[in-house]
């Protein structure tokens, strides 16, 4: 005899199909699964049975609500008969109706990001196959660095030169990109700045970008307009195609080759695209030596069809090693080779994850209190389910009558939450870090919409099948609580339990990521940002250090101490800081730091302290001794071991890129976090703007914007009224963005807990004032026996304490028990200590309180006299 | 008031009822259907299409004896009644009469 057939299978038959018929019926499948297992094997007989278990499942709910011919009459009447229902009971309604939507509205909203920014593809041809290419730090690096992450470094020019020039059995073609670059498009006497990219003809290949009008441009004198820009500053002049623009201070002129439309998100939103790219690699930036070391250019590639990251990255590592023969720059260096969509969105993973689960939560909770509530609702009205079928209904007839209500009840709630989260989508991407590729494009579209209505129909029928379930079980009595003790004390309770718990575990998340802010915000920086404010511009001339420095002076002249800096801190994206590598011999190994140039008052402007030596001085000249000031950082990367500050000082460090003669160290600062609180110091090197500076200036200047605008515009526009500065904001603006992920965290996470915490409540208040209710006899009783009213008040609030207690027990487990998981998110999580339980058990202890208070009051006011005599009657 | 009409899932277990004569029950129309129609067919529409006949009036059941192979249970057994064959034999004049000469237009070219 061949095995039976599975037995949960086997479970949900026997609940589906009763009775003679049903039993019989299930002799059938067992006939034909005996059959079925020596003719086709046991493993398709059992697959088999478990699909027919579900078919009849399926069947019989149609038969119930007999959805066949002529039951579309009857909808008409059951839904009018609803609409009276809601009207009689507005509260109801209003409760699971506005429950559901705000759960339904936040998992909208967070559907809608997580789609459009993670989920949908990038919108370029096979996005699988685009990758992006680093060159990977040797193992350890020199900061000390073990993680992939931190060893990352984008590609100097000869490498990149290299990569382009070799035949690869992996990839389809390499081109260097440049993103978020501005410059000056001088127009009538207007200049206007503009946003500009680089890349080469392959990139515009990889990308499978086509020109709606031209070509690709293939070298830095040429230059092909997005389809926005053209439309917006040309008309969409299909003419414009051979002109040429002014762009820069310097009068640079170059030519209009294309117009294409560009794939928003990557290379992102560009008004202009050049080919600085596109021509030999090697001559375009500097001597051969600080082209390996200069690594600043981004690199993508398109894997030939068939090839994985994972092969291309062995091939890549393979020319590595070959060319570290050649240049012993590459030496131990390897390659990392990640798909372009993942590695965009890599450092907004988490986040986006966290806003979604916040979101499926908030659904989740909101759908376990209306099923709380209407089944509640249905044991009450048991009665009323006896009563129709005693006048003939069928189950067919109330199943579906509970179908229509909670559906109505659905729509009722979903329609208005589509529309919050329609109207809510702006903010809630204000509130987002800006650089999240995509951003601008999440909208709940028609699409959104159809799945949050698919979700709201899908939440209802399934209301309306538990519903029906409960109000099946009920038997009929005289008596309200007799019916309650279908679900009894313990099913609701286990709601409440549940609701707890999930807030429990929200609020912990909540507290360890407020923690964690705190902790960061507390991180000593290295600078001063307060009361600096902060402008750019862009001085495409040979005179820009000139021009700053009569700034700068002119600026002092009316007693605003002011400083120029580029690369300064925060004034780029990390990625965009270009780092180099520098050596102390030939054979010793290579650090790589940061570059900043700054003009003399910099870092008293910016409030870093001098650890010893001087600052830049007016003799450090462009003809004079090259002079650098390092970090502190640098002194302990750099030189051996135990060299102190003081030693450091007087010393000659290898030469900078763009130059060849060894500078000597003048003076050591302090090392600054300038990439965020919590990311790893990089050894620094200031260079004085006097003898070495690059067209985009930053100015500090002490004051507050709105104090020194004035001043500053008169200044500017005395020195030279074409340029262009952008709007002074205060420098702390900038420090903002350092905490946008966790705002954002702490705001989603907030809300949750609010959202989370105001359900549990409502929950807990339902059961315990129906406990109160129902056992208005035994307190009377008690009352009438001469229990103090603090007994009483005891009395109702342990039995309330004790579900939520246990609640947040299990709340408390599922925390420590995903917190490596959390950690992913937010690093430092751990270290929260006992500041997460020490929170959670006040807040929902309180909030248990407040939601307990009313009924245990309640329960005191109750005249003994009363509630007997009712009791009676 | 009994539910009148069969529809064309309904006509084809009353035709597997037909076929199969006295020892009709659930898995051997089942089986039947699947050997006529050629195409595999829900359990659970057999079951619920038997259980809307037999309210419509169109056929009935009785129960066997319990066989082993079907872990002790009954076969439940049907048989047309006269409505349902009246039905079939209705629904097979129609058949018929939409169906004549329509041959030569039916011939793959």
């Amino acid at each position: 005899m061949s095995p039976g057939p599975p037995p949960g299978a086997r479970w949900l038959l026997g609940l589906v199909l009763r009775g003679d018929e049903g039993h019989a019926f299930r002799g059938d499948l067992d006939e034909r699964f005996h059959r079925k297992a020596e003719e086709e094997g046991v493993r398709a007989a059992r697959w088999w049975y478990r699909t027919q278990a579900l078919n009849v499942l399926l069947w019989s709910i149609a038969l119930a609500v007999d959805w066949g011919r002529g039951s579309w009459a009857g909808i008409g009447g059951e839904l009018r008969s609803s609409f009276r229902t809601l009207r009689r009971s507005p509260l109801h309604a209003a409760g699971v109706s506005g429950t559901l939507g705000l759960g339904l509205a936040a998992a909208t909203v967070a559907f809608a990001v997580a789609w459009k920014v993670w989920l949908a593809p990038m919108p370029y041809p096979d996005p699988d196959r685009v990758v992006r290419l680093y060159e990977l730090e040797p193992l350890p690096s020199a900061a000390g660095a073990t993680d992939p992450d931190s060893r990352r470094q984008r590609f100097s020019p000869g490498l990149l030169h290299d990569f382009r020039a070799h035949s690869w059995r992996t990839l389809q073609g390499v081109s260097g990109v440049s993103r978020g670059s501005r410059v000056g498009w001088s127009r009538d006497g207007e200049v206007e700045m503009l946003s500009r990219a680089s890349l080469a003809p392959e990139g515009f290949r990889i990308l499978g970008i086509v020109p709606l009008h031209g070509r690709p441009p293939a070298g830095e004198g040429e230059v092909l307009l997005s389809e926005a820009f053209w439309r917006r500053s040309f008309g969409a002049d299909p003419g414009v195609v051979g002109a040429t623009m002014r762009l820069g201070g310097g009068g640079r002129s170059a030519t209009i080759v294309g117009v294409a439309h560009l794939p928003r998100g990557y290379p992102g939103r560009v008004d202009l695209v050049d080919g600085a790219w596109g021509g030999d690699a090697t001559t375009s930036a500097g001597s051969a030596d600080g082209d390996r070391d200069f690594r600043h250019i981004e690199v993508i590639a398109r894997l030939r069809p068939g090839r994985s990251p994972a092969e291309a990255k062995e091939e890549a590592d393979a020319f590595m090693a070959a060319r570290a023969r050649v240049h012993p720059e590459h030496r131990g260096w390897s390659t990392e080779v990640v798909v372009l969509a993942d590695d965009l969105i890599r450092p907004f993973r988490d986040l986006l994850a966290l806003l979604h689960a916040a979101g499926l939560v908030l659904l989740l909770l909101a759908v376990v209190n209306v099923v709380g509530f209407v089944a509640a609702r249905r044991v009450e009205g048991s009665r009323d389910r006896f009563l129709r079928l005693a006048l003939g209904a069928s189950e067919g007839r109330l199943l579906r009558r509970s179908l229509v209500e909670s559906l109505v009840l659905a729509l009722v709630g979903t329609i208005p939450a589509i529309l919050a989260a329609w109207w809510l989508i702006a903010p809630v991407r204000a509130l987002l870090p800006a650089d999240i590729p995509r951003l601008d494009e999440v909208a709940v579209t028609p699409g959104i919409a159809a799945v949050g209505l698919s979700v709201g129909i899908t939440v209802g029928a399934l209301i309306g099948v538990a519903g029906y379930l409960v109000s099946r079980l009920a038997r009929p009595s005289r008596s309200r609580p007799a019916a309650w003790q279908v679900m009894g004390d313990g099913g609701r309770g286990a709601l409440v339990v549940g609701q707890v718990a999930l807030t429990t575990l929200v609020l912990s998340a909540g507290t360890a990521v407020l923690h964690r802010a705190v902790e960061m915000n507390s991180i000593d920086l290295g600078f001063e940002p307060e009361g600096v404010s902060v402008t750019s511009t862009v001085i495409d001339r040979p005179e820009r250090y000139e021009i700053v420095r009569t700034l700068l002076e002119d600026l002092q002249g009316r007693g605003i101490p002011a400083a120029a800096a580029v690369n300064a801190p925060l004034t780029m994206d990390e990625g965009e800081v270009p780092r180099f590598g520098m050596r102390r011999n030939a054979a010793s190994e290579e650090i790589v730091y940061e570059m900043h140039l700054a003009s003399m008052e910099y870092f008293r402007v910016m409030g870093i302290d001098l650890l010893s030596g001087r600052s830049f001085e007016p003799g450090d000249g462009p003809t004079s001794q090259p002079v650098v000031a390092v970090s502190e950082e640098f002194v302990r990367q750099y030189f051996p071991s135990g060299t102190t500050v003081e030693e450091a000082v007087g010393q000659t460090v290898a030469p900078l890129p763009y130059g060849s003669t060894r500078p000597l160290v003048v003076g050591v600062v302090r090392a600054t976090r300038h990439h965020g609180p919590d990311a790893p110091l990089v050894p620094e090197v200031y260079v004085p703007l006097a003898q070495l500076s690059t067209d985009a200036v930053w100015l500090l200047l002490q004051g507050a914007p709105e104090a020194i605008a004035e001043p500053f515009a008169a200044v500017a526009d005395g020195m030279d009224p074409v340029l262009r500065w952008s709007p002074l904001m205060p420098y702390t603006s900038l420090l903002v963005e350092w905490f946008g992920p966790l705002r954002v965290q702490l705001l989603t996470i907030g809300l949750l807990s609010g959202a989370g915490l105001l359900l549990a409540c409502l929950g807990l208040y339902s059961f315990i004032a129906y406990r109160v209710a129902s056992r208005r006899k035994e307190l009377g009783i008690r009352r009438a026996l001469g229990a103090p009213d603090g007994t009483l008040v005891w009395h109702v609030f342990a039995g309330g304490l004790a579900w939520a207690a246990t609640g947040t027990l299990l709340g408390l487990m599922a925390w420590y028990r995903l917190l490596p998981w959390a950690t992913g998110f937010v690093e430092g999580l751990p270290d929260a200590g006992l500041a997460v339980p020490l929170t959670v058990a006040v807040v929902i202890g309180g909030a248990c309180v407040l939601a307990t208070a009313g009924p245990a009051l309640r329960a005191t006011r109750m005249d003994p006299a009363v509630t007997l005599r009712e009791d009676v009657q | 008031m009994p539910e009148r009409g069969a529809g064309e899932f309904e006509r084809l277990v009353m035709l597997a009822i037909l076929r199969l004569g006295e020892g009709a029950y659930g898995a051997a129309i089942l089986e039947e259907l699947e050997r006529q129609t050629g195409r595999s067919t829900a359990s659970g529409a057999v079951y619920v299409a038997l259980k809307r006949l037999e309210r419509k009036g169109l056929i009935s059941s009785e129960l066997g004896d319990p066989t082993p192979e079907r872990g002790g249970r009954a076969k439940r057994l049907v048989r047309l009644e006269p409505p349902g064959l009246e039905e079939l034999r209705q629904a097979h004049a129609e058949w018929s009469r939409m169906t004549e000469g329509v041959e030569p237009l039916l011939e793959e070219p």
